[in-house]
Parts: C-alpha cells; sequence; structure tokens
C-alpha cells in the first residue's frame, strides 16, 4: 500500500489548511449555518458508500457549520434509483449524493435507466478509488495471467448479474486481453469467494480491496490488477495488445480511480459548489477523519472538483467502436 | 342463470389467477430463452390449474341454490368502509408523506370512522406524530418519505 | 485450549460489569428494532455502530451481536398480536401465531416464541461449537446443484401447507414463484415484468410482499367483524399463566423444538440459502412431522414454535461464516462484518489460529443475550397479549400505519406502498375466499434461489447436474417427503371412509 509518512502528510495538511483558510472562514460564515443538508446515499444502510457518507457526512457537518448531514438511503437498480434522485434534486448546494461511478458504462451504452447526464452533475469529489484485481482460486490450475491467456478450454470466471458495472469489468477485460473465460453470471457479492472455494469457479475479476481477505487466507492469489499498482502482480496495460485494448483498459482504470464519488445535483450554483468542494476536500484532510477511516479498513485516496470532473468526461469520451465493444459486453452472454 | 351470480368472489378469483398466469406466461415469450425458462415453467402449468380452479368455482357455483353465505349485505358494507380506510391511508400517505398524513388518519379514523371519543383520536394522533417525527425522523435520522405531492409543491 | 478457554470467555461476558450492562441495554434495543416492521436488525446494526465504535472493540463486537441475535425475539410480537410480521422471517409465525391470539391465547403463543426463541438461540449457538471442526467441508458441499434441490424441497413444502384444496394452495405458491420472477433477470439482464419501473429491477421486495399479504388483510378483516383480535372472552386469571404454559409448550414438544434449532442453525451456516427460508422450511417441517397435521394454520402452539426456533438459531448459524470465511452468511451479517472490521477484529481463517477466544466469547453473549430475552421479556409479556384484547378500531389505524411504515423504511421507496395496497387488497381476497398465503410467501422467498442455482448449476455442468451427489441425495428427500405426504393423505382419506361406514 502507498502510504506517505507522516511528516509529508502533516506538511500537505498544514499548507492546504493555509490555502483553504481564507475561504473556510467565507464559508463559515455563510450559507449552511443552521440548514440540513441531505447526503443522497445509492445503496442501503450499511455498505461501502453508505460507511463513507456517514464517515464524511459527519466531518462536512463542521466544515460547513450546517445544522446537520442527514443520510438518505435511495437503494436499487443498481445505483440507479439513488444517482437519478440526487439528479433531480433542488440545486440549492442542500443536497449532495454517493453512487457507483459504473453508472459511466450505462451512460455509455444509453441505458434508460439513467435519467441524466452524469457530465452535468455538480461534482465535488471522490474519497478513494477501488482498483480491481483478478484472484484465481487456489483450487483452479491457473496460477497467472500467462497461464490464463495461454488456457486452451474456456476458464470458468464469476460475474455479477449482467447488466452490473463489475459484470462489465470483466466481459470487457477479457474483450480487451483475448482472455478464454466463461464467465457464468449471477453471482452476488461473496458467493463468488465461495463457489472459488469449493472450486466451481476459478477466477474472479473484482474490487481489488474486497478480495484482500479471501487472499490472505490462502483461498486464492492475485494474478492481475487493474487501475491500481500492486507490488509483484502484473499490470493489465502492460498485456493489452493493440490500441483497442489499451482504451478499454484505460477505461477500466479509469473507472476504478472513480471509487466513492460524490456530487451535487445539476445547475447548483458556483458558490455554493465551492463552499462544498473546499469543505469535502478538508474533510478529506482533517486526521481525524484519516485515523477513523484507517481504522474502519476504508481507504482514503482523494481528488477533488474538477480533477474529478475531468475523469468522468474523460471516461464518457469514447469512440463508437469502443462503445459497440461495452455495449455487447453490457448485454447477453455471447460467450 | 344470470351472468352476475356466476361471477361472485370465488369465481372472479380463480377468473384472476387465470387471467394473470397466461398473460404473464405470454409476456415470457417475448423474453431471450434463458429469461424465459423459469417463468414458462411455472406460468404454463400455472395456467392450466387457474383453469382448472375456475371449472371448479363455476360448477360449484352453478349447483348450488342462490345460498351466497358470503354475499350478507352487513360484510359487505363494512369491507366498503375498510377498503375506503385503506385507500385513504394508502393516498394520504402517498400524497402527503408519513409525518402529516399518518397522524391526521390515525385522528380520523378513530374519531370519524370507528367513532372514539375525541379524546382518543386526538391522543392516537398526537402519538403517532410523535413516534414518527420524535423517533424516527429525529432520533433515528431516517428521513420519511415526504409525500409526492408535497415534493411537488415544495419542489 | 478448548475448555479453559471456552470457560474464560464466558467469565469475559458475564464477569464484567460493562460488558454486562452492554448486554442489558443491546437486548431491549434489538428486540425493538426486531418489533417494528421494517426496522429489522440490519439498521438497527447501523444506528449502533457509532455508539459502538469508540468502545474496546471486544464490548463493542458483544453488544452488535446481542443485539442482533435478539431481534427476531421481538419480531414473533407483533406477528403474533396483529398478524405483522416484525421481520421476513417471523411470517410464518403469523399464520398459527395470530389464530391463537384469536382463541385468547395471545400470552401462551407469546410465551412459546419467547422460550423457542431462547431455546432456539441457545442451541444455536450450541451447534456453533459443536460443528466448527466440520465447517469448512459442510458448507463448501453445498454448491448451485444442492442450492437447486434444497429450494425445490422448500417449494414442495407448499404442497403440504395447501391446507383443504390442493389445487388452491399450489396456484398460490406457483403466483408467489411467479411475482419472485419479476426483477431484472441478472442472468441475461432483460427486464421481466417490470415495465420500466426501477424499483422492481430488484425483485419485489419482500418485506412489502410479507406485510401485504398477513397483515393488511388482517387489519380489514378485523374493521370489517368488529370488536378485538381476540375473538373469546378475557379470562381473569390469564396474562402470567398463559406466557408460562407457552413457555412450558417448548419443552414439551422438545424433539420437534430441537430439531428445527438444528435446521435452522444448518440453514444459517450455509451462506445463500438465506435466512428467510429457515423459519418456512421449519414450520413446514413441523407440519409435515405432526400426526394431527390439520391442527396447523388455526392455532397450533407448534406452528409458532418451529419458526421461532429456526429464526434464532440460524443467526447463530449464520455467525459461522462470518467469521470464519469472512463471508457473511446473511445479509444482517455482513453489516455485522464490517462492523468487526471497523472494530479491529478481521474475520477470516486466521481467526481460528489467533482469535478464537473472540469467537468463544462471541458465542457465549448470543446465548446470553437470547436467555437474557426471555427473562427481560417475560415479565411484560403478559401486558403484551392484553393487547388482544383491545378494542380493533383502537390498534387497526396504528397497525395500518406501521405496516406502511414498515414498507416503507425496507428499500425507502415510494412505489413500495403501491405494491402494499395492491398486494393488500389481493391478499384479503385471499383470505376471504379461503386462498391459503402462506404459499405464496415461500414462492416469492425461494423462486430467486431456484432459477438463479438452476442457471448457474446448468452453466458449470450442463443438465446432467443432478447427477452429483449432494443432489441425488437432496432429490431422494424430496421423494421421500412426498412419499410421506400422500401416504398419510391417503390413510386419513381411509380412516374418514371408515368412519363414515
Amino acid at each position: 500500500m502507498r502510504l506517505t509518512s507522516h511528516k509529508v502528510r502533516m506538511a500537505i495538511l498544514a499548507i492546504s489548511l493555509a490555502f483553504s483558510a481564507p475561504v473556510l472562514w467565507g464559508v463559515v460564515n455563510g450559507y449552511y449555518v443552521g440548514k440540513n443538508i441531505t447526503y443522497i446515499v445509492a445503496t442501503n444502510a450499511g455498505g461501502g458508500y453508505d460507511a463513507y457518507a456517514r464517515l464524511i457526512g459527519g466531518h462536512l457537518e463542521q466544515k460547513l457549520n450546517a445544522e446537520h448531514v442527514i443520510i438518505r438511503n435511495v437503494p436499487g437498480a443498481g445505483h440507479y434509483i439513488g444517482a437519478n434522485t440526487l439528479a433531480r434534486s433542488r440545486p440549492d448546494g442542500l443536497t449532495i449524493g454517493t453512487f457507483n461511478a459504473g453508472l459511466i458504462y450505462g451512460q455509455l451504452t444509453g441505458n434508460r435507466a439513467l435519467r441524466f447526464d452524469l457530465r452535468n452533475l455538480g461534482w465535488i469529489g471522490k474519497a478513494a478509488g477501488e482498483p480491481r484485481a483478478m484472484v484465481v482460486s487456489a483450487r483452479c490450475a491457473i496460477k497467472t495471467i500467462d497461464d490464463l491467456i495461454a488456457a486452451e478450454e474456456p476458464v470458468a470466471f464469476s460475474g455479477a448479474g449482467i447488466g452490473s458495472a463489475s459484470y462489465a469489468d470483466t466481459r470487457l477485460l477479457s474483450v480487451a486481453l483475448g482472455l478464454n473465460i466463461k464467465i457464468i453470471p449471477g453471482y452476488q457479492g461473496t458467493e463468488s469467494e465461495m463457489a472459488m472455494m469449493r472450486g466451481e469457479i476459478c477466477g474472479q475479476i473484482g474490487s481489488q480491496s474486497s478480495s484482500q481477505g479471501f487472499v490472505d487466507a490462502g483461498y486464492g492469489s492475485y494474478i492481475l490488477t487493474i487501475g491500481g499498482d500492486m507490488v509483484g502482480i502484473p499490470n493489465a496495460m502492460d498485456y493489452a495488445g493493440d490500441e483497442r485494448a489499451r482504451q478499454i483498459v484505460q477505461l477500466i482504470s479509469n473507472m476504478a480511480e472513480l471509487g466513492r464519488i460524490s456530487a451535487a445535483p445539476p445547475n447548483t450554483p458556483q458558490e455554493q459548489l465551492e463552499a462544498l468542494r473546499t469543505a469535502y476536500r478538508s474533510a478529506l484532510e482533517d486526521p481525524a477523519l484519516l485515523e477513523t477511516a484507517s481504522r474502519m479498513g476504508r481507504p482514503i485516496e482523494p481528488a477533488y472538483g474538477d480533477d474529478v470532473r475531468q475523469l468522468v468526461v474523460g471516461a464518457l469520451d469514447q469512440t463508437p467502436e469502443s462503445i459497440q465493444i461495452i455495449t455487447r459486453a453490457l448485454n447477453a452472454d455471447a460467450l | 342463470m344470470p351472468f352476475r351470480i356466476l361471477l361472485n368472489g370465488p369465481v372472479f378469483t380463480a377468473l384472476m389467477m387465470f387471467v394473470v398466469f397466461a398473460t404473464m406466461s405470454l409476456i415470457a415469450l417475448s423474453f431471450p430463452d434463458k429469461a424465459r425458462l423459469m417463468p414458462l415453467i411455472v406460468g404454463i402449468p400455472g395456467t392450466i390449474l387457474a383453469l382448472v380452479q375456475l371449472f371448479i368455482e363455476l360448477r360449484s357455483t352453478l349447483s348450488q341454490t342462490a345460498e351466497n353465505a358470503d354475499l350478507v349485505p352487513e360484510t359487505v358494507e363494512a369491507e366498503r368502509q375498510m377498503f375506503t380506510w385503506m385507500f385513504l391511508f394508502f393516498f394520504g400517505i402517498l400524497g402527503f408523506g408519513f409525518i402529516y398524513a399518518a397522524p391526521l388518519l390515525v385522528f380520523g379514523f378513530l374519531w370519524f370512522g370507528k367513532e372514539e371519543s375525541l379524546k382518543i383520536g386526538l391522543v392516537g394522533g398526537a402519538a403517532t406524530w410523535g413516534i414518527l417525527y420524535g423517533l424516527f425522523q429525529r432520533g433515528f435520522q431516517i428521513p420519511l418519505f415526504d409525500g409526492l405531492l408535497l415534493e411537488w409543491l415544495v419542489g | 485450549m478448548e475448555i479453559s478457554g471456552i470457560l474464560n470467555a464466558l467469565i469475559t461476558v458475564v464477569g464484567s460489569p460493562t460488558h454486562v450492562l452492554l448486554l442489558l441495554i443491546a437486548v431491549p434495543v434489538g428486540m425493538f428494532f426486531g418489533a417494528i416492521p421494517g426496522l429489522g436488525g440490519k439498521l438497527g446494526i447501523v444506528l449502533a455502530i457509532p455508539f459502538v465504535f469508540g468502545m474496546d472493540p471486544l464490548a463493542g463486537a458483544i453488544f452488535l451481536v446481542a443485539m442482533h441475535s435478539v431481534v427476531h425475539t421481538g419480531g414473533a410480537i407483533p406477528s403474533i398480536l396483529f398478524g405483522v410480521p416484525g421481520t421476513g422471517p417471523d411470517a410464518a409465525t403469523v399464520v398459527d401465531g395470530l389464530p391463537m391470539t384469536r382463541s385468547g391465547q395471545a400470552g401462551r403463543a407469546i410465551g412459546a416464541a419467547l422460550g423457542a426463541s431462547g431455546v432456539g438461540g441457545v442451541i444455536g449457538g450450541l451447534f456453533l461449537l459443536a460443528i466448527m471442526p466440520l465447517l469448512r467441508p459442510v458448507v463448501l458441499a453445498f454448491g448451485p446443484a444442492e442450492f437447486f434441490l434444497l429450494a425445490l424441497f422448500g417449494i414442495t413444502f407448499i404442497a403440504m401447507l395447501a391446507g383443504d384444496s390442493l389445487i388452491k394452495g399450489l396456484l398460490v405458491g406457483l403466483f408467489g414463484l411467479m411475482m419472485a420472477f419479476v426483477n431484472l433477470d441478472p442472468q441475461t439482464g432483460a427486464q421481466r415484468y417490470t415495465f420500466d419501473f426501477l424499483f422492481l429491477w430488484d425483485g419485489i421486495d419482500i418485506i412489502t410482499a410479507v406485510l401485504a399479504i398477513f397483515a393488511i388483510p388482517e387489519m380489514i378483516a378485523l374493521g370489517v367483524a368488529g370488536g378485538s383480535i381476540a375473538e373469546v372472552r378475557q379470562r381473569a386469571s390469564y396474562g402470567l399463566q398463559g406466557v408460562l404454559k407457552g413457555i412450558r409448550d417448548v419443552f414439551r414438544h422438545w424433539g420437534l423444538t430441537i430439531r428445527t434449532s438444528v435446521i435452522g442453525a444448518f440453514i444459517g451456516m450455509i451462506p445463500g440459502l438465506g435466512g428467510e427460508a429457515a423459519s418456512w422450511i421449519c414450520y413446514g417441517h413441523a407440519v409435515q412431522s405432526s400426526k394431527t397435521p390439520d391442527r396447523f394454520g388455526k392455532g397450533a402452539v407448534e406452528g409458532v414454535i418451529a419458526p421461532e426456533t429456526a429464526n434464532n438459531s440460524k443467526e447463530g448459524g449464520s455467525l459461522l461464516p462470518t467469521l470464519f470465511f469472512g463471508v457473511p452468511g446473511s445479509s444482517g451479517m455482513a453489516i455485522l462484518l464490517g462492523a468487526f472490521v471497523m472494530l479491529g477484529i478481521q474475520p477470516g481463517p486466521s481467526l481460528a489460529l489467533t482469535g478464537m477466544d473472540i469467537v468463544w466469547t462471541l458465542i457465549w453473549a448470543l446465548m446470553i443475550a437470547n436467555i437474557l430475552a426471555v427473562l427481560m421479556f417475560f415479565a411484560v409479556a403478559p401486558s403484551f397479549s392484553y393487547l388482544s384484547y383491545v378494542r380493533g378500531s383502537l390498534l387497526i389505524p396504528f397497525v395500518f400505519t406501521l405496516t406502511y411504515l414498515g414498507s416503507y423504511l425496507s428499500h425507502r421507496a415510494w412505489e413500495n406502498l403501491v405494491l402494499l395496497t395492491v398486494l393488500g387488497t389481493l391478499g384479503y381476497l385471499m383470505k376471504r375466499h379461503h386462498w391459503p398465503r402462506p404459499p405464496f410467501v415461500i414462492g416469492l422467498i425461494l423462486g430467486p434461489i431456484v432459477e438463479d442455482s438452476f442457471h448457474k448449476a446448468t452453466a458449470l455442468w450442463g443438465p446432467l447436474f443432478i447427477l452429483r451427489p449432494g443432489a441425488m441425495a437432496l432429490m431422494a428427500l424430496i421423494i421421500i417427503s412426498f412419499g410421506i405426504y400422500f401416504w398419510r393423505a391417503r390413510n386419513k382419506k381411509l380412516k374418514k371412509a371408515q368412519n363414515a361406514v
């Protein structure tokens, strides 16, 4: 894990505080005093997005001097309902929300479930990335990515529900790297790990952090990373043979970087958006938050404001050919 | 036999079952292969069974004289009343949300609907508000539904 | 480590005043969350996490486990008194619990539920201890093929719970199954019966369905009939005696109690079956194993004991994969898992090597919490049972509110309120014209498992997955179970014919 030293962190913190102090002062004296902020979470209570929102929301409350940050869970339809609700909310700076960046795939393929344009949101920032990794079961004959590429028989991989972002990741990667894998859909969350332990599934492509426990326990091993670096594990980009493959891997990596995003509805006034961005940054640099997050096992690798917006816009900027590949990857199992 | 008597409660329910199964099975035909498998495996036998049940109900109605104990007028009237209240609750909460609609509806049901004393009605309404607002919205910090109408009006 | 370690853990729990205090707080809180429909243990854990976070990790974990393990004990109360299931799995308790209330035996039903929950929880904990060495092979023996047949087995119970009319029962069960297919199919990404409604993508919400099918019809019927839920007059020497009788019933039916506790713990142990199924499967088992199955649905106390033991024992069972694999045994466990990590406890196989003391402690916490629940609630149970004599008109508006609230809280979707009303009307029609309702819930719960495991099994092994040993064993079980059912039914018919002569 890339940990900067405590001193460097402190220095960065001091400098940022120095720069943001004047802005903070303006904010503290302003708009949010005595008001409630609603933080929409596109999942049910208890999951990762919810945890981040509650953690950050508590600090936002202080930074903005708001009355209260209320967490509003709006689950369903793979984050679409929550995201749509956010986009529909009043753009008065009093509502923000968090959801899975995988909805970018939805916009790329013209999914009717997405009722707005992701580019139009008032992007606040992201709290952490969610780098992907390929994990194979200890019971599988495949031990390295090269084995997988050389495999003659289709190798059984687990996939989430067809149409979901994580299924798309799996399909896209297999297309990009020319992997001979047979995806068995319908594996939610940890069902996949159980299946790998049973030996019926050889591998999965999922978030790096959620597979850590599985790997540490000796049930499996990492053989490839996408969008994040791990010591000794090859990166997918190294195996991308042509421009098309590189584009796809880059897309997956970008999506992986956009882990825990937060945004405000479209047309949120610039002044409020700035205040939110400043407070968000201040919250994510607050040593108290960092300490709590680390105790909770929640990494914080932030990016802010326009940086996040660039990532989103960049991810949405795909050639028609790529869009076709993505569309096919998101629909029925052609394998 | 007059059609209306044929279409009594049990017959109607069986007919509804048949319609639902048949419709869902037909719709299932438009799904891709894997998606339509189970719905058809369940839907087709369901349609057949529903048809069987429909015949059974029709037969039992035909072979009966008009002793439909079900259609006691008082029961029908009471049912109508209860359903009215349920729909009032439904539309009330749907339109105005829990915090506003529920206490009013509780009060209304108690005092107006069931003719309890005013005191009981007021206490009931107040208790409902107290629990919904005090415990859930404030205490647990769970924002309760505000109602579609209210949301539209307030934006 | 063994015995001394286990005893040490017990002392850790009861020896520390902080821990005891935490238990005393956790139990009523957990029961409260279980009693309010739609709140449930998951939300309780999420709300408790901020409080618990600053605590000593072990104390925090004890609190959370204790709170979570008595949720279904609390959930039994509204199920029995009003026919409003406090949690999804408590719906099975309604089927016989409510008729008991109607016949004036609310106290007995509550006592039985309490006792069953307590015993179930304890046996669940003991089960954990016993099966720990066998955990891996057992859990890993259940793959898609076995899940498919297990779910199918559960579905055959539909026939047995059909009551008087087999056809009606089957139809309702099939209808429940059809409703389970309303979703965005994970196997193909196709929208099925969703008509562009996003809230249906994840399927029909179980809590909403259960409240609609059970709670709403009961309230409407109560309003129509007038009077109180209990249809008999109150007897003076009631209350406490009834509760005691109920508790004694649990021990009277000790065979059933133990069996359903073990079955429940077992089901809880296998991640992927789902705790919802446990209570219904055990209810079905009670019907099937009874010499007088006709009493069920009309107020048979076994119909309360069986699901309630299963509800609590499954919590113990599901703690196993959660702690030892880091794989949550249920969605509630998933949150508990997150909480453990936050507290600094690292679930996973390493726990077996270095953290067994924590495991023993948590198991004790679970068992003691269950016992505490019985003791703490025992005192107030009689007063609760008096609610069944209260005028229906006083209860109905509150229960309506609670039902709509519960449905909303479950998924925060106002569309579910529409579903609640529509299905509620349907449920009333079913009640009115004597269509059995439990099969609907069984179909709805088991449908997704049947379909999902079928497709996975065929994808992995082709249609011949049936020939796998586990699958064949379960197939044999299904055939035997059907055989017993038909044999009994035939005997009954013969007896009837004999008596008529």
